[in-house]
């Protein structure tokens, strides 16, 4: 049920984290705040071939991002996306 | 001390460090003022004196106490080998630090990433013409260089070195004219009358937590003491001081609230004396784009802060100082993460005591310069209609519970009065409506919060770093949502810049916009050269000058 209900989103500056049914809480990160990412992978995830994205900022009370659930290439590849958005300006 | 990726132990190869690398020309490497070593030991037997104090006079012991004595002569060689040991030097673009008997260490820290510098004197300080002075980066792990102590030429010396080197950097980078002349001069932006700081005392919170503490004491005693004799006590007090005034039979309530009172103004008298000591001749400065804050009667305390890591301008007005229309006016910096008794003691995040409200806003102004924009204060987005009724059926409920239990516990139909109450409390919800609200006009937002106690949150758009929404299923029926906004350098213990009941589909589309606006801006700031560290591809091989972290 509430893998239903998580939902991310990448557009060119922002990436945006839906999630929750009744309590609901949608994330937007502006890209160039990101300060890094990780990709955790569980036992249990490993066992589904799925991974979890944490993406870091500097802030203060949500500095932590997570995208539970997502496939394994899935989560790498947006991982490197991010990334390469986030510091494209920087180039 | 702090495990930061700055600090490289180098094993004591007979080549001192420094003349190792060849980066910086001209290096003179100086050691601590000689009294360090008698701070040192002083610090330690002012921590140790309650100890050895109890063990002496307390426990029959006196080998306890001699236990607890063996820690200040600890510190006191411990300092010494500090003392010899400790050299710094300032180079043209970085202080370097180096420590350590058995393991050196060495650490540099790029003058680029310096957010905060602090001296501070006490008044034995002041005696010695010595000072300690921290400095903070934006790593996140508060004083990441603190020199104790320096001479004070030595002090003013390092932060005049650093402010000119940013000043150097910044006008570089707007390819500018080094336009010094006006910029290196300090110019006053604000200080704080002490008719003022006498009212920031009296309408600060410890009055409050004071008056509670005491009220609590008072119940307490009342325990402990037989009821009679604390009676008797007062009693006595009372007919002997005010004796003249022939207070024969006075009611125990009477006498109680004379002693409430008494602790009041005790609590008032100890608040208004700790304010003042700590700000007393408040001043604000400007100079080379860095905020400089000095303030304190005995402990002399001088922070400056650049003023592009400011993250948000906080105004506050509390209950009390609503009431004398006056307002503090508050900054989150970067680097700046506060323990618990860190932001209640030395007031490093006030730029403001106490000011008049519409000075506060002016000074703000200031603060914020070229992101300011007139219309800000103008036009209030306000939060949805249904905030009052929300507001109403909260506060009823809880009268309504209130009442029953206090009529279950003893009925009288008089009680039922309570709920009177809700009329006071609606007339407040509406006028709270009024004041709630978002603002946002060029690149700053701005978040008014609060109703009893207000505050007013501007904050500008490049330093957000994420932004929430949330709504539950009692927000969604009513098309409502709270956003909350993230920036760094909050105080991990007070909650971020938040506004419930917002609309829920104008704060989507709000929130698009405001991230998108924060991304863009982030561009042309003068952080470009920020290092993004990740996992996968290792931008930044291990170089002389590694990143502290983030330094927004």
């Amino acid at each position: 049920m509430a893998f239903d209900h998580w939902r991310f989103r990448l557009t060119s500056d922002l990436l945006e984290i839906r999630s929750g049914i009744w309590w609901k809480t949608v994330q937007i990160l502006p890209l160039p705040k990101l300060q890094h990412a990780d990709i955790r992978r569980g036992p249990i995830e490993r066992q589904y071939g799925l991974a979890t994205l944490i993406v870091y900022t500097a802030g203060t009370h949500s500095a932590v991002l997570v995208v539970p659930g997502l496939d394994k290439s899935e989560a790498s590849q947006l991982r490197d996306k991010l990334v390469m958005e986030s510091t494209r300006d920087e180039l | 001390m702090s495990s930061n990726d700055d600090r490289h132990h180098c094993p004591s190869t007979g080549i001192p460090p420094i003349l190792a690398e060849p980066a910086s020309p001209v290096l003179v490497a100086h050691s601590l003022h000689p009294s360090t070593v008698f701070f040192a030991a002083a610090a330690s037997i002012r921590n140790f004196a309650l100890p050895i104090l109890i063990a002496l006079f307390v426990g029959r012991n006196p080998s306890t106490a001699m236990f607890f004595a063996i820690f200040p002569v600890l510190a006191f060689f411990q300092s010494t080998i500090k003392y010899f040991r400790f050299r710094y030097s300032i180079g043209h673009d970085e202080l370097m630090t180096q420590e350590g008997l058995l393991e050196r260490s060495e650490r540099q820290i790029p003058f680029k990433r310096i957010q905060d510098v602090r001296i501070e004197q006490t008044v034995f300080h002041r005696a010695l013409n010595v000072a300690n002075v921290s400095i903070e980066t934006a790593g996140g792990n508060g004083v990441e260089a603190s020199l104790k102590v320096l001479p004070l030429e030595r002090a003013n010396a390092l932060r005049h070195a650093i402010a000119v080197f940013k000043q150097q950097q910044t006008t570089e980078e707007k390819h500018d004219t080094p336009n010094s002349q006006r910029n290196t001069n300090e110019r006053e932006l604000h200080s704080v009358s002490t008719k003022d700081l006498i009212l920031a005392g009296l309408t600060s919170n410890g009055v409050i937590y004071l008056l509670a503490a005491t009220a609590a004491l008072g119940g307490q005693m009342e325990h402990l003491i037989p009821a009679d004799a604390w009676e008797e006590t007062l009693r006595n007090i009372v007919t002997k001081t005010e004796g003249t005034f022939q207070l024969k039979a006075t009611p125990p309530w009477l006498l109680i609230g004379l002693g409430v009172f008494i602790f009041g103004c005790l609590a008032m008298v100890i608040s208004v004396v700790r304010t003042l000591s700590l700000y007393n001749n408040f001043t604000l400065s400007i100079s080379a784009g860095e905020l400089r804050r000095r303030y304190g009667w005995f402990t002399r305390r001088s922070a400056s802060v650049p003023r592009k890591r400011i993250q948000i301008v906080r105004i506050n007005e509390s209950l009390a100082r609503r009431l004398i229309k006056r307002a503090t006016v508050q900054v989150d910096t970067a680097g700046f993460h506060p323990t618990e008794n860190q932001s209640a003691s030395d007031g490093r995040d006030v730029v403001s005591p106490l000011t008049e409200k519409e000075s506060a806003f002016k000074l703000a102004s200031k603060l914020l310069d070229s992101l300011w924009t007139d219309g800000i204060l103008q036009q209030w987005n306000q939060v949805a209609p249904c905030m009052i009724s929300r507001q109403n059926i909260r506060s009823f409920v809880l009268l309504l519970g209130t009442t029953s239990a206090v009529c279950l516990i003893n009925w009288n139909a008089w009680y039922g009065l309570i709920l009177l109450l809700q009329i006071p409390l609606s007339v407040l919800a509406n006028k709270a409506h009024k004041h709630l609200g978002y603002s946002q006009s060029g690149q700053l937002l701005a978040i008014r919060q609060g109703w009893l106690s207000r505050s007013t949150n501007l904050i500008p758009l490049k330093n957000i770093q994420t932004i929430i929404l949330r709504q539950s299923p009692f927000d969604r029926r009513h098309g409502v949502g709270t956003i909350l906004v993230d920036t760094p350098g909050q105080s991990p213990h007070n909650p971020p810049p938040t506004l419930t009941n917002v609309p829920w589909e104008t704060l989507l589309e709000r929130s698009q916009s405001i991230a998108s606006a924060a991304s863009a801006k982030a561009n042309d700031s003068e952080q470009s050269t920020q290092p993004t560290q990740n996992n996968s591809q290792p931008r930044h091989s291990p170089s002389t000058t590694p990143p502290l972290g983030t330094s927004w």
